[in-house]
């Protein structure tokens, strides 16, 4: 299965990189018409797209080239096993993310960073972390005065 | 010659910088650029003596974290991770800062006494390197990271390519025209480096471990016992007798190369640790947890930062980004570094030379005292350390240009590191191609608009051997594998 993402992956590239080079020929600008045909500045994100859909190519010929098709695509029938296999970290994954994505754009800007900070890393840190409840508000606390201290007073940094 | 109050102000701002530099987004320029104001009311000298003290402090710091948490603290950093939070994981946190901390010292004034020795000759070396020299310098760094940050030379070419592409996105640097950004008008402004590195390396290793490893483990079950003051002794004496060689070398490697104006610590480590592993007897050892790879990526980092005040003093010219804001620093004051600063205002040559000494001998001291405290950090549990690193990357996002678009591309990036992570590409090779895309393409256009020819990118001497390095590099370690190879497949099929 992971061969199988491996390629998957790959080939994922190799349309990214396409487009983008598809689309920095059609920003135009290659070439500008001054006195002679000069530079301009579309040419080094045309030559670095091209050389990129290039090399993503060849990861995807290597990846056959040493692998073959066949094994590379019996991967793909173990999907079901690799979900149930992953279902552990898929939801530990949409936990972290959702808390994160929460904290960034709706803690933060209703709350405020220091309020939005403590509220964040109580509960994460308290699940992920496997300690007490009181411990993780007495290290969210701290975490915050020392962010507050360091930063807003000393460095005189504007936080979010 | 410099006054106690001066060399408090050293140790304030060694201090400060290692502080700023451990913190996954905090960079030493940031440090640098905000304390320019606090100057303001200082000495010439006090202001001298708290900026390089930052700064030397921030580079060196910038290791704390890279071997501590696998999150370099600054770009310069990038290389130490790759030998450094391997050595913290097999139990030896205590041992690898302490030797990072001596070696950063020892690099940084090896390379004072080349600055002090060598500078106007040295200077006027760089001088020769033009547009196309930069150009090639650039795809150099991208090439080196790539070869040395995986087995998989071509994920880390894919990697370093997609790092110069991004910073295609926005404002060209020689025409100023506005690419690629789809409408969206932050990106107006080219991608910053720091939503990049906080969140490829903060932001995924946080996610990485909170998902994969089990929340109440820790980085390294167990560390040495030993305490500091023989640990620091057996640094030194293994210093002196096993990595001097390695540690002169890349001591000179970085020296030569941050004093190349607008190059920095950056390629330095990298070049470095390329070196170190192409002449190391144990060159498999090297991205497993290698001192030697520690030592040359963390002496020449530190040795550039010397480097850097070379074209700086000589010429006026900055040689990276911080030393371009020092420079500002040093003009408020009253100093006109330049061609005839040796002449006019030769007092202040000794002065730097000094602050140099001692901020360097100031990081030894405080790198050490503070070494038990932050090595605790590889002993508590990951599901508690990752999310006050997530704390640590939003404001280090943040900082740098206070916008909250620059937290959502650090998401952004750390998804990306995610997933990079999943398919096995290195994620070094893509920052330092955030760092060199803009230096590779402005010289790249300004060469071509220059001559309106390919020609000199290969005709020009120094042009020439870069390029033979570069594929020297690139060819010769797929040669070496397909050597291996055929030697293995000879030595089963003989059995």
């Amino acid at each position: 299965m992971a061969l199988f993402i491996e390629f998957m992956a790959s080939l994922g590239f190799t349309i990214f990189c396409s487009y983008a080079a598809y689309l920095s020929y059609t920003v135009g600008m290659q070439w500008i018409h001054m006195k002679n045909f000069m530079v301009g500045p579309g040419i080094f994100p045309l030559v670095i797209s091209s050389v990129l859909t290039l090399l993503s190519i060849s990861w995807s010929v290597s990846l056959i080239k040493k692998q073959g098709m066949r094994k590379i695509f019996a991967g793909a029938k173990e999907y079901k096993e690799f979900l149930v296999r992953n279902l552990e970290y898929t939801r530990q994954f949409v936990l972290i993310m959702g808390s994160t994505v929460l904290y960034l754009y709706i803690l933060i800007p209703y709350l405020g960073f220091f309020t939005a900070t403590v509220i964040y890393l109580v509960p994460v840190t308290s699940y992920f972390g496997k300690i007490k409840v009181w411990f993780s508000v007495i290290l969210a606390f701290s975490i915050t005065i020392f962010v507050h201290l360091i930063f807003g007073k000393m460095l005189g940094m504007p936080l979010p | 010659m410099l006054s106690l109050t001066t060399i408090l102000w050293t140790a304030a701002g060694v201090l400060l910088g290692i502080l700023v530099g451990a913190m996954p987004g905090l960079t030493a320029t940031m440090a640098v650029a905000l304390l320019l104001s606090v100057t303001y009311g200082m000495s010439t000298v006090e202001a001298l003596a708290v900026l390089i003290g930052v700064y030397l402090g921030g580079i060196y710091g910038g290791s704390r974290s890279a071997i501590l948490m696998n999150v370099p603290g600054t770009p310069s950093s990038a290389a130490t991770i790759l030998d450094g939070f391997p050595l913290a994981q097999k139990g030896e946190p205590n041992r690898a800062s302490l030797m990072a901390t001596v070696t950063s010292a020892v690099g940084g004034l090896i390379g004072v006494v080349i600055l002090a020795v060598a500078a106007p000759l040295v200077a006027r070396g760089a001088l020769e390197i033009k547009v196309w020299e930069y150009f090639w310098l650039a795809i150099f760094g991208v090439t080196i990271c790539a070869n040395l940050a995986t087995g998989n030379m071509l994920k880390g070419l894919i990697a370093g390519m997609l790092g110069l592409l991004i910073t295609t996105v926005g404002t060209d640097p020689v025409y100023g025209f506005v690419r690629l950004t789809f409408g969206i008008r932050p990106l107006v402004g080219t991608i910053s480096i720091v939503p990049a590195m906080v969140g490829l390396f903060g932001l995924a290793q946080a996610l990485d471990s909170l998902v994969y490893r089990k929340g109440t483990t820790s980085i390294a079950t167990e560390v040495e016992k030993e305490p500091l003051w023989l640990l620091f002794y057996e640094s030194l004496k293994s210093l002196i007798r096993t990595y001097w060689v390695v540690t002169v070398r890349s001591a000179v490697i970085g020296t030569f190369i941050g004093a190349v104006p607008g190059v920095g610590p950056d390629i330095a480590s990298w070049v470095a640790y390329d070196t170190a592993k192409r002449r190391s007897k144990k060159s498999y050892e090297f991205g497993k947890g290698s001192y030697e790879g520690l030592l040359a990526s963390e002496t020449a980092n530190n040795a550039a930062t010397s480097g850097v005040f070379i074209p700086l003093l000589t010429l006026g010219i900055p040689g990276c980004a911080v030393s371009a804001v020092i420079l500002g620093g040093m003009r408020l004051h009253g100093l006109r570094p330049g061609p005839v600063f040796f002449i006019d205002q030769p007092q202040y040559i000794s002065i730097i030379l000094a602050i140099l000494i001692l901020a360097n001998i100031f990081i030894v001291i405080m790198g050490t005292a503070i070494t038990p405290l932050l090595t605790k950090v590889v002993q508590v549990p990951t599901g508690v350390v990752m999310p006050v690193v997530v704390v640590f990357c939003v404001i280090g996002a943040y900082g740098i240009s206070y916008r909250m678009f620059d937290i959502t591309l650090m998401l952004f990036f750390g998804l990306l590191g995610f997933i990079m992570r999943r398919i096995d590409m290195p994620a070094a090779p893509m920052v330092l191609g955030i760092v060199l895309g803009s230096m590779a393409e402005g010289n790249f256009i300004r060469a071509l608009l220059s001559f309106n020819s390919f020609a000199p990118f290969f005709t020009r001497p120094i042009s020439l051997v870069l390029v033979l390095i570069i594929l020297l590099t690139s060819v010769w370690s797929w040669i070496r594998k397909r050597i291996f190879q055929k030697n293995r497949f000879r030595k089963n099929g003989s059995k």
